[in-house]
């Protein structure tokens, strides 16, 4: 619709309500020329200012068209960011107050953090969390696009926010950033499974599937084995293997009733 | 350009055991058929089935002969397509011009500058001007609902979806939207779902009555109309043998087979054939 040539704009033109915007230079006189330039300036002036969020974005270059469904993601609220740098003081907070020896001090911030991104995903996406959702799904952007866009702004803002309290937390050396890869293996997982079930149902699922499995493998060895060089490994061939299964559904979230 | 031409067959939709559309063809080309029923009959399933936001159980859909379960033809359906969910599914939270804007972006309506324009053209088309910087929870039922309305006329679709349009909007707005979507259908293939027989059905080219799924009457307006004759009746009292409802101050219209005591004819409106198809089954 870049070219809106269409038959709603030959419909308004014999009803003598066609977008003047849409005449071409050929198509018009000097004077209605100048009509259309004060047109396009009262649209611009009538154009609310972008948020900083946009106008940062766009000094980022990102495209002109994914700024707006990056804006509109329902997770990127204040009280979604807020809860999640709460979260996270309170986990750094716990870890440099622990009485724990080394790793052990950072062990709950390590088992909550792969958590928020994956939580913030699940609520991106989807009619439950949506109100616009299936007006998305009718417009011709393919819903991994947009589940894509949204999900990955949200997994990025979290990340720096966890990023940030890392930084923070005392103890642990490099064991600090371990949350990293599984949090992209738990967040590509859900997405995956987002193609078949709820986003909340499928992000549900992989939590408790992280947290049984951390509990197992820190029983079974110690804090350091549960967030070892073994599990970063499994993490990031989990982290693509839900990518590539993401992709090859990705159709499924073109229909609104793709949750059974 | 005219607007596409839809053609369904013996499409069918079912919610797990229970078949809530059934329908064996349907034709419908540039100008706007209005889809009439009860509540429950259909209506909403059959316009999601067209705006490709659900697949059929059973049967085809094309429009202009592009498969909507081809994901590359569905893709060129959408990009012609502008649809108003029966819940308009507006975000609070956000404002009027960067909801516009959103959509503008999902349709892939650029750059920001065209956007603003088509968003200054719609706003003035519902009557919004000057509400860009509301937020939409702050707006009235009737606002919102022109706002809906707003965002599927975004990026001029020459294939219009609208689910109850007029629901929650005034008198005034009742009859520009209808004169505007009237003046849509002229290129346009518009699908309309109401309840506004008179208001709305009666200017479009065709009707569909739906009964439990499945077609009571295809046609022109005035021949729903015509299923009302020669059973329509004004009186000052009711009568408890035919349906009859207010139309002023002690006056009734009743549609029923026989004369009720008093009663003098009348001629039958499309909203009187509608209630003769669904009422009395004629």
């Amino acid at each position: 619709m870049n070219t809106p040539v269409t038959g709603l704009e030959t419909a308004l033109t014999r009803a003598g309500r066609r977008p003047r915007f849409l005449a071409g230079r050929d198509q018009t006189n000097q004077p209605e020329r100048t009509e259309l330039n004060f047109a396009a300036i009262e649209a611009e002036l009538d154009a609310p200012r972008p948020s900083r969020l946009a106008r940062l974005l766009a000094r980022l270059g990102v495209d002109d068209r994914t700024i707006p469904l990056i804006t509109a993601t329902p997770a990127l609220r204040f009280s979604w960011l807020g809860s999640v740098s709460l979260a996270i003081l309170f986990a750094v907070n716990a870890a440099n107050t622990s009485n724990a020896v080394d790793i052990d001090r950072i062990a709950a911030f390590l088992t909550i953090a792969p958590l928020i991104p994956l939580l913030g995903v699940a609520m991106a996406f989807g009619p439950a969390v949506d109100p616009t959702h299936e007006t998305a799904v009718a417009a011709p952007t393919d819903g991994f696009r947009l589940f894509l866009v949204r999900g990955l702004t949200v997994v990025a803002a979290s990340s720096a926010i966890m990023l940030v309290g890392s930084a923070f937390v005392g103890s642990g050396g490099y064991y600090r950033l371990a949350w990293l890869l599984p949090a992209l293996a738990v967040t590509s997982l859900s997405l995956a499974l987002s193609t078949r079930f709820d986003p909340r149902v499928a992000a549900g699922a992989v939590a408790s599937g992280w947290l049984i499995l951390v509990m197992a493998l820190t029983n079974a060895t110690d804090t350091a084995g549960a967030f070892g060089a073994a599990v970063q490994i499994g993490s990031a061939a989990v982290a693509i293997a839900g990518a590539v299964a993401f992709g090859r559904r990705r159709r499924r979230l073109d229909h609104l009733s793709v949750y059974p | 350009m005219n607007g596409p031409h839809l053609v369904s067959r013996e499409i069918g939709h079912d919610f797990g055991p229970k078949n809530v559309l059934d329908l064996d063809h349907l034709s419908m080309s540039r100008g706007a058929t209005a889809i009439l029923g009860p509540n429950g009959s259909g209506k909403s399933t059959l316009l999601r089935l067209l705006a490709t936001v659900t697949s059929p159980t059973r049967g085809t859909i094309r429009v202009d002969g592009l498969d909507p379960t081809d994901g590359i033809e569905r893709t060129a359906i959408r990009r012609r397509l502008g649809y108003l969910a029966q819940d308009s599914g507006l975000p609070g939270r956000m404002r009027v011009h960067e909801y516009l804007n959103y959509v503008g972006a999902l349709k892939e309506i650029g750059p920001t500058r065209l956007r603003n324009r088509w968003i200054h053209w719609t706003l003035q088309q519902v009557g919004l001007e000057g509400k860009g910087t509301s937020r939409i929870r702050s707006l009235s039922g009737g606002m919102q609902r022109r706002l809906g309305i707003a965002q599927a006329l975004l990026g001029g679709p020459d294939l219009l979806v609208l689910d109850e349009p007029l629901t929650s909007l005034d008198a005034e707005f009742r009859g520009r939207i209808a004169t505007l979507i009237a003046e849509l259908a002229q290129s346009a293939t518009v699908v309309v779902a109401t309840h506004h027989a008179d208001e709305l059905a009666a200017l479009c080219d065709r009707a569909v009555v739906l009964l439990e799924g499945r077609a009571a009457f295809q046609g022109h307006p005035q021949e729903l109309a015509q299923r009302a004759d020669g059973a329509t009746w004004e009186t000052s009292t009711p009568d408890p043998s035919a349906r009859c409802r207010a139309v002023g101050p002690g006056r009734y219209r009743c549609i029923g087979s026989s004369r009720p005591p008093g009663a003098i004819p009348a001629a039958p409106s499309v909203a009187d054939g509608y209630i003769a198809i669904t009422q009395l089954g004629r």
